[in-house]
């Protein structure tokens, strides 16, 4: 499991990319990925590289949510696979986050 | 022969039925002291997974549903031998004592497939070890040779595991994560706990009935089980919108089988699936 965040050279958008296995494992890396930046106008997460979500990672994803604003927040979801796609899907997801 | 006690034949990617993986052996009812586990494998290109399995069987990290009947408090870890052979009779491996002398011919009661369903007791060493898991979607993959639904059978076995374990061995309670601190706070806790636990344990039966296509997956955990009918009222109560940071797990499990339900107070947990 690897995380990596990037943010955009106007500083407005922060990427973060999860590679692996996206579960409780990755709790301390996913916040830190965001929240050692600062608050951001919007966000991306790449799951392109993600091949596995479990029910941790889901609550991970709405904690930056709450993070970047709650309802108010700007969070694109990209690139995820089917079996991932999914997940977001069945639990609901795709009504908080833009998934694309 | 005569000091070969228990015998097992599996055929891996064979017909669709459970005890084709050597997990299986993990589940037998019968374990003891010296096992032959004769391997055929024609279409298997690497059996380092299944011998890696063999060995914390034999090594008694995994135990079976006997040994919890026996003694449930005894948590010692007994040696066995475990001699794995090929089809043509050649050893792959053998953990403990090698055999006094070579187990062939067989006798014709043993030279026929052995019928076992994947039945395994996670105790603290093994669920120490952080890798029961992946050896049972691992298994059930292979065992039932159905790729395309290792995502969700992923998912099965890993949402029922966290919660069993979780709330169930560790007593951990979700509410604490109802923040990104509190979750945090909550996998700490999940870590210290697990480090420190002596006894507990967890029971993940598997059953394939080939006629029905279904697999049913029955998990039962040591702890004191909980109010499961809120949880089951919640899958159709809660609005979907919910923003809550947990709760997630059992939902998402329901979703994806025909059944869920529980019995003995919330300490087992049933499930059936269509493959």
């Amino acid at each position: 499991m690897t995380i990596t965040s990037t943010m955009s050279d106007d500083k407005k958008s922060l990427t973060i990319e999860v590679e692996g296995r996206f579960d409780f494992n990755a709790l301390q890396d996913f916040r830190k990925a965001y929240e050692s930046h600062g608050k951001a106008d919007a966000y991306v997460i790449d799951l392109a590289k993600a091949d596995y979500l479990d029910s941790s990672a889901l609550g991970m994803l709405l904690a930056l949510r709450d993070f970047a604003g709650g309802d108010d927040a700007q969070i694109k979801i990209t690139n995820a696979v089917p079996d991932v796609k999914k997940i977001l899907i069945i639990t609901k997801l795709d009504e908080l986050f833009s998934i694309e | 022969m005569s000091d070969i006690i228990t015998f097992h034949r599996l055929h891996l990617y064979g017909n669709l039925s459970l005890p084709n993986d050597p997990l299986a052996i993990l589940g037998m009812q019968d374990a003891h002291q010296q096992s032959l586990l004769v391997l055929d494998t024609p279409q298997v290109d690497n059996l380092q997974p299944y011998l890696v399995a063999c060995e914390r069987f034999a090594a008694g990290v995994y135990k079976t549903s006997r040994d919890i009947a026996q003694d449930p408090t005894d948590l010692g870890v007994p040696s066995m031998s475990l001699w794995v052979y090929n089809e043509d009779k050649q050893s792959l491996q053998t953990f403990g004592s090698p055999p006094s002398a070579s187990p062939f011919p067989l006798s014709p009661a043993h030279d026929q497939l052995g019928n076992v369903d994947i039945d395994v007791t996670l105790h603290a060493e093994a669920l120490k070890g952080n890798y029961a898991v992946p050896d049972l979607i691992t298994g059930l993959v292979t065992a039932l040779h159905v790729q395309e639904k290792s995502s969700e059978l992923s998912t099965l076995v890993t949402e029922v595991f966290s919660n069993a374990f979780e709330h169930g061995v560790l007593g951990l309670d979700s509410k604490m994560k109802s923040t990104a601190d509190g979750m945090t706070a909550y996998y700490t806790e999940r870590q210290k706990r697990l480090e420190d636990l002596r006894d507990g344990f967890l029971r993940f039966a598997f059953r394939y009935d080939a006629s029905k296509h279904r697999l049913y997956l029955t998990c039962t955990d040591s702890g004191p089980g909980f109010d499961f009918q809120k949880v089951l009222d919640s899958f159709s109560t809660c609005p979907s919108e919910s923003v809550a940071l947990f709760g997630r797990g059992l939902r998402l499990v329901h979703s994806i089988v025909e059944s869920l339900e529980f019995t003995h107070n919330g300490r087992c947990i049933q499930l059936t699936y269509a493959l």
